[in-house]
């Protein structure tokens, strides 16, 4: 079932994600998602993540549908102009892709090409009503075009922002630019997220939790300490200090939690980080 | 052979181009391209020529290659930064497109999204060593790949330019950079551009020079007027005034290419109409068989 379908049905989705290889080597590393097949509804391409360059996200995420799953293409601003964007959106089309999740994208200081131009000619909001207005049959300054996409489009919310409000205020911007879904920053603390759900349910639009697969007390420790907006709870950590399996441990935790969020969320979406493999796992687990 | 064994040949070679729709609608772009396989060395996708927005290249690319006709990817440095630049040639190479045209891009003054940003994080020059450098194995921040893509590249070449020294020191530039060929802009005048194929010969890269399949008089005309580095000489746009646009102007291209094969490596044919059906009875009437056509100036 298409995820545009999915969301519609109100069955509980399942995204994971793929971030492509810096060179051309994609097909041998696809082949980690082959496990993946029939248990989730979507797995997103990530866009040059972290400004690191790497293969684009239209390449694959045809390269995904190839492998017979769901592809949602990452967008981000950083890169690219109003042209290059829309016009890259129409290529999606052609390509048979209709997901795509639209975000900022992280600046360029982070990644392994500090001195790239930072294009930033439209923002995540606009880049969504243009998505929307290319539906409609007409580009970003009106004119007609000959043949119209159709696109299911997401955007991306932090629910652990504080304040959250204004982190509301973008999110209900973003649905009203056209964003069908949401999905968030990795979740840890779910009475946190369990208020956002409350302050968020009247925007009535699909959310799928960020489920991230930590992997060890050092990685959490190290996203701590370097990703804003993801705290990593105390009782986590201990719980990898006192494992003897991380990556069980890792699964337990990532089910736990999956469970924790069925009844809040309208699906997860698990950043995975290259354990793609784990996710059946996962899965398995939080009996899904 | 494919396009690149080809450009070493010594063989004529026969280019065209496409512009991808304004919109969805690619099936009009790719009906009527299966006329030239066989014909055609290798089809190009414009960039998004005049900075009107278009669907993207290699989207187009893909589905010209899955027909089982070569692409030529057109690129340019006006819409994206060196991080989409170097993804975008990766994404080629996976998808099984090997040809690269390397260009500047229209400028976005006049383009149908007013407002746009013109990104220009590199130039022409610096896509090009990009590109080699993908080759070694390295993109442009020194980091290592994870898979090799392999590209033929090309390069424009602008005869008419103002400045010509200039213009030639810019081509060896293109070469030292990594072009393997150059792709011209519309020749009309041989004997003038003969002359200018003399100064950038010891480049000893095949040069594609650019054949345009006139629309009408007035086209001519427009062209004369707002195209840089393209003129159209008064007697040809006197031929088409006499009437019988379509065969005059498949006579004036006929008679282009057979003065052409005689002193350049290939053409590249350029129209805004798909007039594909014209392009096979061009090539018919001037004799491109696409074999061997003797010693005629392989390289220049």
């Amino acid at each position: 079932m298409a995820l545009k379908d999915v969301l519609k049905s109100g069955r509980f989705a399942v995204t994971t994600d793929f971030i492509p290889p810096k060179g051309t080597n994609i097909r041998e590393e696809l082949k980690i998602l082959h496990p993946l097949r029939g248990r989730v509804d979507g797995v997103n391409a990530a866009d040059n993540q972290s400004a690191v360059m790497s293969l684009s996200s239209l390449a694959a995420s045809y390269l995904i549908k190839e492998e017979g799953l769901e592809p949602i293409l990452q967008m981000v601003c950083r890169d690219r102009n109003r042209l290059a964007l829309q016009s890259d959106l129409l290529g999606a089309a052609a390509l048979g892709i209709e997901n795509v999740l639209v975000l900022s994208g992280d600046h360029q200081s982070l990644g392994d090409h500090p001195g790239a131009k930072r294009v930033f000619d439209i923002d995540s909001v606009q880049l969504l009503q243009v998505a929307r207005r290319l539906e409609g049959g007409t580009d970003m300054s009106g004119n007609r075009l000959k043949g119209s996409p159709s696109f299911c489009l997401g955007a991306a919310v932090n629910p652990s922002s504080t304040p959250l409000e204004p982190q509301i205020m973008k999110m209900a911007k973003k649905v009203a630019a056209g964003a069908d879904f949401f999905q968030t920053q990795p979740v840890f603390d779910i009475e946190a997220f369990a208020d956002f759900v409350g302050k968020t349910r009247h925007l009535s639009v699909p959310v799928l939790a960020g489920v991230f697969l930590v992997k060890s007390a050092k990685m959490a420790h190290f996203m701590n300490k370097n990703v804003p907006g993801v705290t990593i709870p105390k009782f986590i950590l201990d719980e990898f200090e006192k494992s003897t399996n991380p990556v069980a441990t890792s699964i337990e935790i990532a089910a736990r939690l999956i469970r924790d969020l069925r009844d809040l969320s309208q699906g997860v979406h698990i950043y995975t980080i290259h354990w793609e493999d784990k996710v059946p796992l996962v899965l398995d687990k939080a009996g899904l | 052979m494919r396009f690149k064994e080809k450009l070493k040949s010594g063989e004529f070679i026969v280019t065209t181009d496409v512009i991808p729709p304004k919109g969805t609608a690619v099936y009009k772009t790719v009906n009527g391209l299966e006329l030239l396989k066989g014909r055609v060395d290798a089809i190009n996708v414009t960039d998004m020529p005049g900075a009107n927005m278009r669907m993207g290249s290699l989207a187009v690319c893909v589905r010209i290659k899955d027909m089982g006709i070569e692409p030529v990817l057109q690129i340019t440095c006006r819409d994206r930064n060196r991080i989409s630049l170097q993804s975008e040639l990766l994404s080629a190479y996976a998808l099984g497109v090997r040809n690269i045209l390397c260009l500047k891009g229209d400028e976005a003054t006049d383009s149908d999204n007013p407002g746009t940003k013109p990104v220009f994080d590199l130039d022409t020059v610096q896509l090009l060593s990009a590109a080699r450098n993908l080759e070694k194995g390295f993109d442009m921040g020194g980091k290592r790949l994870d898979g090799v893509p392999e590209f033929c590249l090309g390069a424009a070449l602008d005869p008419g330019a103002e400045n010509r020294v200039e213009e030639v020191k810019k081509a060896r530039l293109k070469v030292e950079a990594g072009a393997e060929f150059f792709q011209t802009q519309p020749v009309f005048d041989v004997d003038s551009y003969a002359r200018f194929l003399e100064s950038v010969a010891f480049l000893d890269i095949p040069v594609l020079t650019g054949v345009f399949i006139l629309k009408s008089a007035a086209s001519a005309r427009f062209m004369n007027k707002n195209v840089p580095g393209v003129y159209v000489p008064e007697p040809i746009i006197q031929e088409l005034e006499k009437g019988d646009v379509e065969q005059r102007s498949i006579d004036i291209a006929v008679k282009l290419i057979r003065d052409l094969s005689a002193i350049c490596s290939g053409i590249h044919i350029m129209m805004t109409v798909p007039w594909h059906h014209r392009i096979l009875q061009i090539l018919d009437e001037a004799e491109i068989t696409g074999k061997v056509r003797g010693s005629a100036g392989a390289r220049g």
